[in-house]
Order: C-alpha cells, then sequence, then structure tokens
C-alpha cells in the first residue's frame, strides 16, 4: 500500500512497515522538517511500553451472575414476545406493528388534519363573496330562443333583468 | 505492505489471552452448531457462547471505557443485543467479528452519550488542528526519584488519558497497542480503509504522547 498523507506514512514508518528505501527517504525528510527520527521512534516505543505494560484488563468479576443474570434478560425478553403474540391475537397483531409504522402513520394522520383545518380547498362564488350579487332567477333551459340581459340605469341607479324567449316565469324568479 | 509486527507483542495480552483460554479463544468446532441452535431461540446454546467469548467482550470493553462496573453492564447490553440479532447473522464474517461490531457500537453510543451528557471530554477534536503532523516529541529532562509515579497513579494517568481520546480514536489505539492487531485487522473490525486506521493512530498517538510524556519518561 502506498501511503497519501504525512500521517499514514509516519504510522508506517513507526510501526516498521516501510522498506528500506522509503525508511531512508522519509527520515530524510523528518530531518528537514527539523524532527529527530531516533527521538520520535524512542518516545512512540516508550508510549508503546507503557500502554501495554499497564493497560492489563482485569478479570471478569463474578463470570457466573454475568451468564445468570443475561440468561434472566434474555427470558424476560422471551416471556414479553410471547405474551405480545399471545395477547394480540387476529386483527389486533396489527397493533404489534414496530413503533416505526405506528410513528409513520400519525405522520400521516396529522398531514391529512393539518390539509383539512389549514389549506382551504373550496373557493366561493362570486354570490357567496359579495353583498351586490343576488340570484333573481335560477332557471336552466337548452332553447336557444331564450336569452338574457341586463340594462343598467345610472339615474335611477337601478338594474333591469330582460329575459326574451321564456314561456313562463319560474316560481323561485323574485328575490324575498 | 509488509504485515509483520517487528516490535516486542504486549505480554500481558499473551497472558491475558492464555488466561482466556480456558473457555474463550478462537472458534471452537461447535461453534457453528450452538450459533445454528441460537439462532432458532435456543438460549442455552447461546448461553455458552456467552461462557466462550464473555471475558474477551470484557476486556476488550474494559479497555475502552477503563472501568469495570460500566464494562460488565455494556458486556451484558451488547450479548443482550446479540441474542436479539442472531438470526440476522449470515457467517459471511467470523462470528466473533460480528459479535466485536455489536459490542463495539453498544460502547461507543455508551461513551458518546457520556459525552453529550457532559461527564467526559474529549480532546481530539482540538487535536487534530492543535498537533501538528510534524510535531517534534522533544524529552524531557529525567525527573528526580520522589516524582516518580507508582503503579496505580500511573494507571489512573493511562484511563485518564485513553478517556480524553475520542471513541474513533480510543478504539483503534487499543486494537493496535494494546490488542496487538495489525492494520489490516484493524480495518476489518472497525469497518474503515487502511489510510483511515493509519491517520487515526497517528492522532491518537500524539495525543498520548502529550497527555503520557511525563510518565513514560520517568519509568
Amino acid at each position: 500500500m502506498k501511503p497519501s498523507s504525512f500521517e499514514e506514512t509516519y504510522t508506517l514508518w513507526l510501526d516498521g512497515q516501510l522498506n528500506p528505501v522509503d525508511c531512508e527517504n522519509f527520515e530524510r525528510q523528518m530531518r528537514e522538517r527539523g524532527l529527530d527520527p531516533g527521538a520520535e521512534r524512542a518516545s512512540a516505543n516508550r508510549l508503546h511500553r507503557l500502554l501495554s505494560e499497564n493497560s492489563a484488563a482485569p478479570e471478569m468479576k463474578h463470570a457466573d451472575f454475568f451468564n445468570r443474570q443475561l440468561m434472566y434478560r434474555i427470558e424476560q425478553e422471551q416471556r414479553a414476545d410471547v405474551k405480545t403474540e399471545a395477547e394480540l391475537p387476529g386483527f389486533w397483531r396489527l397493533f404489534a406493528l414496530p413503533k416505526i409504522a405506528w410513528a409513520g402513520l400519525a405522520c400521516l394522520l396529522i398531514a391529512g388534519v393539518t390539509y383539512k383545518t389549514l389549506i382551504p380547498t373550496h373557493s366561493p362564488s362570486p354570490l357567496e363573496q359579495s353583498t351586490y350579487f343576488a340570484t333573481v332567477v335560477d332557471s336552466r333551459t337548452f332553447d336557444p330562443k331564450v336569452s338574457a340581459n341586463t340594462v343598467y340605469d345610472p339615474r335611477d341607479n337601478i338594474t333591469v333583468l330582460w329575459i326574451d324567449g321564456l314561456d313562463y316565469l319560474p316560481a323561485d324568479y323574485a328575490l324575498q | 505492505m509488509n504485515k509483520s509486527d517487528p516490535r516486542p507483542s504486549n505480554p500481558h495480552q499473551a497472558e491475558s489471552e492464555r488466561g482466556n483460554a480456558a473457555d474463550e479463544t478462537g472458534p471452537l468446532p461447535d461453534e457453528p452448531e450452538l450459533i445454528a441452535r441460537s439462532q432458532q431461540g435456543d438460549a442455552t446454546a447461546f448461553n455458552e457462547i456467552v461462557t466462550r467469548y464473555r471475558q474477551r467482550a470484557f476486556a476488550m470493553i474494559y479497555q475502552m471505557v477503563r472501568h469495570e462496573d460500566d464494562a460488565w453492564d455494556l458486556a451484558q447490553d451488547g450479548f443482550l443485543k446479540a441474542w436479539k440479532n442472531i438470526r440476522h447473522f449470515r457467517g459471511q464474517s467470523q462470528f466473533f467479528t460480528w459479535l466485536y461490531r455489536i459490542l463495539m457500537n453498544v460502547t461507543i453510543d455508551w461513551v458518546r452519550r457520556k459525552h453529550v451528557q457532559g461527564e467526559t471530554e474529549f480532546d481530539d477534536s482540538v487535536g487534530l488542528t492543535d498537533i501538528e503532523p510534524a510535531s517534534a516529541t522533544t524529552p524531557r529532562a529525567e525527573l528526580q526519584p520522589a516524582e516518580r509515579l507508582g503503579n496505580k497513579e500511573i494507571r489512573a494517568r493511562i484511563d485518564s488519558a485513553i478517556q480524553r481520546l475520542s471513541p474513533d480514536h480510543r478504539e483503534v489505539i487499543v486494537l493496535r497497542e494494546i490488542d496487538g492487531l495489525d492494520y489490516q485487522e484493524i480495518a476489518d473490525r472497525v469497518g474503515i480503509p487502511l489510510g483511515s486506521v493509519m491517520s487515526r493512530l497517528f492522532y491518537a498517538r500524539k495525543k498520548l504522547q502529550t497527555l503520557l510524556r511525563d510518565v513514560y519518561e520517568t519509568l
């Protein structure tokens, strides 16, 4: 492996994993940087010796109890799993879904409620919006002869609705 | 790369491995069967696996947390997690490598949580910028005998120094300097590229040299 940085080369050099040529080149490079390869190696070796001679892990205390305790916890886990399955037959097993599935459902529900309550989807008609609009005649016909016109008289400030072609006026023709 | 390590092997590690040999060394012939039975929910089989690996797991976690009771509890949590996930073990790696990742994830999560709660302070975020890659490790003048440290104090200083490394640096330095693994083994265990192993080792060593220089220079 070709080291790509000073740190990597240094580590390989320290652990004696550079070939002689690379080792010599790197030590020259170190001296150019004002480092003493001998002192660097000595310091690292002393650290290694200090760590290895003083870092032995102690024996695990109460090793048998360790197993008993673990087996007890495993038994509790198994019992809880069996209980969940036994207590929730059929449809209700649905509720044994993992927490993440419940979280997803809750998010969907909240998003739906938010959409319905906060985002307006019904656009009101001009009739609903303005006090100046009113239904005068509510009638539909397919007869092409029927036509409706309005005439505004500014002098009297009135609008006249003129309907041609109807045989009769619908019962709800007038405003209440 | 030459994987042979020219440095002297760790006598304590060797001793520890010998001590553990009675119940937990490498995979034994019946291990696949025990794993298969555990995967089918046989807790007795898993109990045997635990007996085989508990000391090794405990020692490994202890090196990370430097506290016996915490290491004991974390080993419990790690083995419980392994039990819950043993069905997912497909035999693509050695069982211990798989177990190691679970134990180490539990440990690293705990160390990070402890750090977030403000109980410890990692220095290597500072160290990365403070330590010049080419910084010299200047020897200090010889100390007087009165200044020499006792074994207990030395261990306390080492514990404190290792606790000041981030979990990532702590893991590689323990695997290299204490467990004596080579770079490739560390990369496989930790799941990082070789270059990252070497880089993390460099910074972890420099940091420890800074923190422990006065200790090892008195020895």
